[in-house]
């Protein structure tokens, strides 16, 4: 017994190693993600503080603000999903089931949670995290901003950032006055995008396998008050407007090096 | 498959049929010392055959296994190089095991679940690196050489992991995020207006914590779901007729980015957690189609 053993698994290593020389694997490759804001963003900033004017004329000024950017991760392509203009024909004709099971509690690999706290009044690029994923397509990037926790990154020592996904004290100016109005936000509402077109329209796809990866998440905090109304919109919905215009108007940024050069 | 792989495939399966045939495990509990299960359903022939040829609610039930068995057994049989658990005396997984951690995986499968994953790893395929191999099959070998009790005391094993999870079953933002596409084939379409995201979930709840269920869903857990943005209903629906889990809870979500931030949101996860309280094993589901919608035009009224 031990000799047929012996000799099938001599064969097993001859057959794997044949294999190994003819069809070298797609093999792990770093992702890199990075948390960015808008050039014009940076330049905004007046003294300490983040002075804006929003599509409604109104002039907002941040005097302390935070934002929990709480994780990246690249999302698989669908499986033997068309890479062409007729993806989203193709997603109206097929339905899309996950069985979360096993699945359910198994991380993306090409998940990063950095729960990054961002100061709103020196808004500047973060180094979110590393990943390394097995050789995978993938075809969307998720941001989500959600609330902080105990570890989260620089948490500020001037407030209590934990559960919270937002927080800004700032005042705003009605188009035509000279008075500045105070308003504070706070708040631990989850809100994110899902982007599967990079900045410049083209179709993301990244194959893990054979790239090094950079995922830039790009922000424009100048237009997070796109559409809001200070004086007709409640106190309780302005921290959801915010956030939500956040999102609409995040970007990705996807560069990737061939790994074979 | 080229023919390298299958010579490599076919040794590689020799080899462990060879050694689980020379060092194959052995049991220290003896069938003769286990509690035999619990007498089940009664009912005659007749009524059998009324309710479709299987009790209703009916699903394959293992006999009892020893726990202690099942964790030697798990060790014998080299799962631990592939599986770790969380507080395991012995386990052989390096930092990146290539199979999924087990740990507090009692809580969210039922135990024929185990048996099936043992028996059959390719029964049930989770999409996600890891899972499953080039050739389309689960990475899971299969044990043919298992014993029935061995098998029931590995799933006696599996089923008492309900501590430890690094991570909730519903703590989305790492999840592993493939959908599989079915074409709709012959199915029916639904006649929503508006495509939606389902997020479903099938359980039963625990003896007894039904009216407590009730309480928590209606001061806690409906508020909490309905203000999560872009979630835009929650219905849950009885089944009587199937196996396992007879509730069913759908959330709706208004698209793939409000379904996405609500599985990552940690908000969730804790909402998830005070569900779970009250529930017994279950699954979850995701799709664009709702679990269940009526079909006109296999459908009538009396009226119609």
């Amino acid at each position: 017994m031990r000799r047929t053993l012996l000799a099938l698994t001599a064969l097993a290593l001859v057959a794997f190693f044949s294999r190994a020389r003819s069809a070298p694997p797609a093999a792990p490759h770093e992702i890199r993600y990075r948390l960015a804001w808008d050039a014009a963003d940076e330049q905004a900033v007046e003294g300490s503080s983040f002075v804006t004017t929003n599509d409604r004329g109104y002039r907002i000024r941040i005097a302390r603000g935070y934002l929990t950017s709480y994780s990246m991760e690249l999302v698989e392509c669908p499986q033997g999903e068309a890479l062409s203009a007729a993806s989203e024909f193709l997603w109206s004709a097929v339905e899309g089931t996950a069985y979360a099971g096993h699945g359910a509690g198994t991380p993306n690999p090409a998940a990063v949670r950095p729960m990054q706290i961002e100061s709103l009044t020196a808004p500047g690029l973060h180094e979110a995290g590393k990943a390394l994923p097995p050789p995978q397509s993938y075809c969307q990037v998720h941001y989500l901003i959600a609330r902080a926790a105990a570890e989260a990154r620089d948490l500020p020592g001037d407030l209590d950032m934990v559960d919270a996904s937002l927080h800004i004290e700032g005042s705003y100016t009605t188009p035509g006055s000279s008075t500045e109005v105070p308003f504070t936000l706070h708040t631990a509402i989850a809100n994110g995008a899902l982007l599967d077109h990079a900045t410049g329209q083209a179709p993301i796809r990244v194959d893990t396998g054979r790239a090094v990866t950079t995922v830039t998440v790009r922000r424009h905090l100048a237009r997070a008050f796109d559409g809001i109304d200070f004086a007709t919109v409640p106190p309780k919905t302005l921290a959801n407007l915010v956030l939500q215009s956040l999102v609409d108007h995040v970007e990705v940024e996807v560069e990737s090096v061939d790994a074979n050069g | 498959m080229r023919t390298g792989e299958r010579v490599f495939a076919a040794a590689i399966v020799l080899v462990a049929i060879g050694l689980l045939t020379e060092n194959r495990p052995t049991s220290t509990s003896s069938a003769a010392a286990r509690d035999r299960a619990q007498p089940g359903v009664r009912l005659t022939m007749d009524q059998l055959h009324q309710q479709g040829g299987v009790p209703l609610g009916w699903q394959m039930t293992l006999p009892p296994g020893d726990v202690g068995a099942g964790r030697r057994a798990f060790i014998d049989l080299g799962c631990p190089s592939c599986h770790a658990v969380a507080g395991a005396e012995s386990s052989g997984a390096g930092a990146n095991p290539p199979g999924p951690e087990l740990s507090g995986m009692g809580k969210h499968h039922p135990a024929a679940y185990f048996a099936e994953a043992i028996l059959n790893p390719d029964a049930v395929l989770i999409e996600g690196p890891g899972y499953i191999g080039a050739d389309g099959h689960s990475t899971m070998p299969a044990y043919p050489e298992l014993t029935a009790l061995q098998l029931a005391d590995l799933v006696a094993y599996l089923a008492s992991l309900d501590r430890g999870s690094p991570q909730s079953c519903h703590d989305g933002a790492t999840a592993a995020s493939a959908l599989t596409r079915l074409e709709r084939g012959d199915r029916p379409r639904d006649e929503a207006p508006v495509p939606r995201r389902y997020f479903t979930q099938s359980f039963d709840i625990l003896p007894g914590q039904l009216d407590a269920f009730a309480a928590w869903f209606a001061a806690r857990g409906r508020p909490q779901f309905l203000a999560v943005p872009g979630l835009e209903s929650v219905d849950t629906f009885v089944d009587a007729t199937r196996p396992g889990g007879a509730l069913t809870t759908v959330l709706a979500f208004r698209d793939e980015v409000a379904l996405r931030n609500f599985l990552g949101d940690p908000a969730s996860a804790d909402l998830w957690r005070e569900f779970d309280a009250f529930v017994g094993p279950h699954g979850h589901v995701l799709s664009d189609l709702p679990p269940v919608y009526r079909v006109p035009g296999l459908s009538g009224r009396r009226e119609d």
